[in-house]
This record gives C-alpha cells, sequence and structure tokens, in this order.
C-alpha cells in the first residue's frame, strides 16, 4: 500500500491547508481522506477499542482543524496530525482509566488477535501474549515503527520524545519479546 | 572472568543489520555451532514477521469523513459562564462571605431571637400580662451554613469558570504543538 506521503505530495498539502484557511472548508475533507486511515490506526494502537480509536481519530482531525492557523509549514501537516492524534488518543486513554474499561469491547479487540494469529500460526499467539507484557510506550514505539515502517524521527516526532529514546525503546521491545517468546516455549515444551 | 555474552541481545542487533562485520561473523560462526542459538534467532525472525504483519493499516469506518466534517461545522464548545463573569460572580460571593463571617466573629447574630409576644401582645392580649413567646431563632447556625455553602458555590465557580476552561486552553494548547 502507498504512503500517503506518496499519494498527497507536500506542495498539494499547503496548497489544501491555503484553501481550508481561505474559507473553503470542504478542501480539509481531501487531506482527511488522505490520512484517515493512518490516523485510525494510531489512535487504534493506543487505545485498543474501536469505538474509542474512531471517536479519538475524529477528534484529533476536528483539533487539527481549529488550530490549523497555528501549524507552522516546518514540518509536513501528516507528521503534525499524527502527534496531534497519538496525543488525543492518550488524553482520552487517561480519562477512560478513570472509567471502568469496556470488557465487551476489549474481549473483541484480543479475540480477533489472537484468532487471526492461530490461522497464521500458533508462534503468533505466544508473541501477542508477550506483547501484552512490555512496558506501555516500549510497546507503542514498536508498534508505531512497524506500522507500515515508520522511521525512527517520525516515530519520535509522534510521541514528542527524541529519537534516541524511541531507539532504545523499540530496541528494549524487541529484546523483550525475545525473552519472553523464549520463556513461554521452555515452557510449553516442559509441560508437553 | 569473561564478560557474560547476551546472545538475545546480539541476535536482535544481528538481526536489525546493527553489527560490524567482526561481531556479523562471529554470530554467524555460533548459530552454525548452537541449535539453541539458530531457535532463538527463528523467534527473532518471527517477533519481525508478527509486528510487520500487525503494522498493516486499519480502515475507520466509510463515513469517517462525514462525521469529522461534521464535527468541524459545530461551534466550539464553551463554557456557559464567562471567565469575567465568573470572576465578577466570585468577589461578589467572597465579599459576601467576609462580611458574614466578620458579623459572626463580632457577636452580631449571637442574640437574635424572634419576639414573638411582641406581636400577639399587641393584637390579641393587650390587657393580659405579657407571656414569655421569645422563639429562640438560631441565627447564628443560619448565617454559618448559609456562609459554608457560599464557599462551596464560589468553589464550583472557580472551577466551572477559570480553573476548567483555563486548563483546558492548556491542554488543547499542548495537544497541537
Amino acid at each position: 500500500m502507498l504512503r500517503p506521503s506518496a499519494v498527497i505530495t507536500k506542495e498539494e498539502e499547503f496548497a489544501l491547508i491555503d484553501r481550508v484557511l481561505a474559507g473553503q472548508t470542504e478542501a480539509y475533507a481531501r487531506l482527511v481522506d488522505s490520512y484517515k486511515s493512518f490516523a485510525f490506526t494510531i489512535a487504534l494502537k493506543v487505545l485498543e477499542n474501536r469505538p474509542e480509536a474512531e471517536e479519538a481519530a475524529q477528534d484529533a482531525f476536528v483539533r487539527a482543524f481549529h488550530y490549523l492557523k497555528k501549524f507552522n509549514r516546518e514540518a509536513r501537516f501528516s507528521t503534525w496530525l499524527y502527534r496531534i492524534t497519538f496525543n488525543t488518543a492518550i488524553s482520552a486513554k487517561r480519562k477512560n482509566k478513570m472509567r471502568m474499561d469496556s470488557i465487551e469491547n476489549k474481549i473483541i479487540v484480543h479475540e480477533g488477535a489472537a484468532e487471526d494469529a492461530l490461522e497464521r500460526n500458533d508462534k503468533h499467539v505466544y508473541i501477542a501474549q508477550a506483547m501484552e507484557k512490555l512496558n506501555e510506550m516500549d510497546k507503542l514505539s514498536i508498534q508505531l515503527y512497524y506500522l507500515q515502517e515508520f522511521s525512527l524521527e517520525e516515530v519520535a516526532e509522534m510521541m514528542g520524545q527524541p529519537s534516541n529514546t524511541i531507539k532504545v525503546r523499540v530496541h528494549r521491545a524487541r529484546l523483550r519479546l525475545a525473552e519472553e517468546l523464549t520463556k513461554i516455549l521452555k515452557s510449553e515444551v516442559v509441560n508437553l | 572472568m569473561t564478560p557474560r555474552i547476551d546472545w538475545n541481545d546480539l541476535l536482535v542487533r544481528y538481526h536489525s543489520g546493527e553489527l560490524d562485520a567482526l561481531a556479523t561473523a562471529r554470530v554467524e560462526q555460533e548459530l552454525q555451532q548452537s541449535a539453541e542459538l539458530r531457535q532463538q534467532l527463528e523467534s527473532i525472525k518471527d517477533i519481525d514477521q508478527f509486528l510487520q504483519r500487525q503494522g498493516k493499516l486499519t480502515q475507520p469506518p466509510k463515513n469517517f469523513i462525514d462525521r469529522v466534517m461534521y464535527g468541524i461545522s459545530l461551534p466550539v464548545r464553551s463554557s456557559a459562564l464567562s471567565p469575567k463573569m465568573g470572576l465578577i460572580l466570585l468577589t461578589s460571593i467572597l465579599a459576601l462571605t467576609v462580611v458574614g463571617i466578620i458579623c459572626l466573629t463580632n457577636g452580631f447574630f449571637d442574640s437574635y431571637s424572634i419576639p414573638l409576644n411582641v406581636y400577639v401582645q399587641s393584637l390579641y392580649f393587650e390587657k393580659l400580662p405579657s407571656p414569655d413567646f421569645n422563639f429562640p431563632f438560631p441565627s447564628k447556625w443560619i448565617v454559618t451554613t448559609f456562609l459554608i455553602s457560599n464557599m462551596a458555590i464560589g468553589f464550583v465557580l472557580l472551577d466551572r469558570t477559570i480553573l476548567k476552561p483555563y486548563f483546558q486552553r492548556r491542554a488543547e494548547a499542548a495537544i497541537s504543538e
């Protein structure tokens, strides 16, 4: 799949932003269309809940629209938008922690992931289990890094952290996953 | 004593191509000799494959764009009371509370009671000896309760019209930075 950066150029992006700022609100729909999948997937990685991710991604687009005047064009609109999406989703996650977690939605996500993995490979079920043991930020770092192969710099920009920190997080997460998987596989062998 | 080699770390680096030529050659040599290390490397490859599969984009619902466009058409939510109005109300409440506390501490409400006897006497019992109908009205407690409720209302006002909008604006600004 082509990344949005290949679908919409920086110049096109800025031209659309100019039109939106000039009052042509409908031009914003083109920007939403280009980045909706990325924004939604980022929110989904953070929230692990589809309805909440939908709400967070929508909220992020609405916020970006209201703050469009403040967008300095040094970076790509997409980078700025993904950061807003990430922050909105993290903020929603914090708010949701105050409430009871929606058990129903969580079960759907996990069941889906487990079934998916079972179809492909039993080992993937164990990796999914090992993923759950990761520190939240390490898990997000590695998930975003692998999301259509974002660069470390892009993930760092999105998460508002130095790229060296993200590099350490991604490496630590890989290492921890490998260790956990080795442990799980060894215990499986013992059980057999 | 030679330091213990963290093979997991080395294998992860090997798989990511982060090792130099010398270290790579050493790892490859060890891999040829150890079945356990080969299995560990397989696990690392599986993890990489798993993460790549997980890295696929998820599509939002079909009406996503419409919902965003509807969202931007809505007016930005704001507090029912403006911070200015909140500040005026809060100042009035504070002034009233201070006056109340001063009166209370000076014993202004200590001796108050409703003189029922005056009213009753003048209408019906003019020629009878004055009965003691003084009803002890608990004005001190009523004023104290009034002051406490005033302070509670003041706190709610401070939160809703000044603090909450302020922190909300700060959070919004931080999110869009």
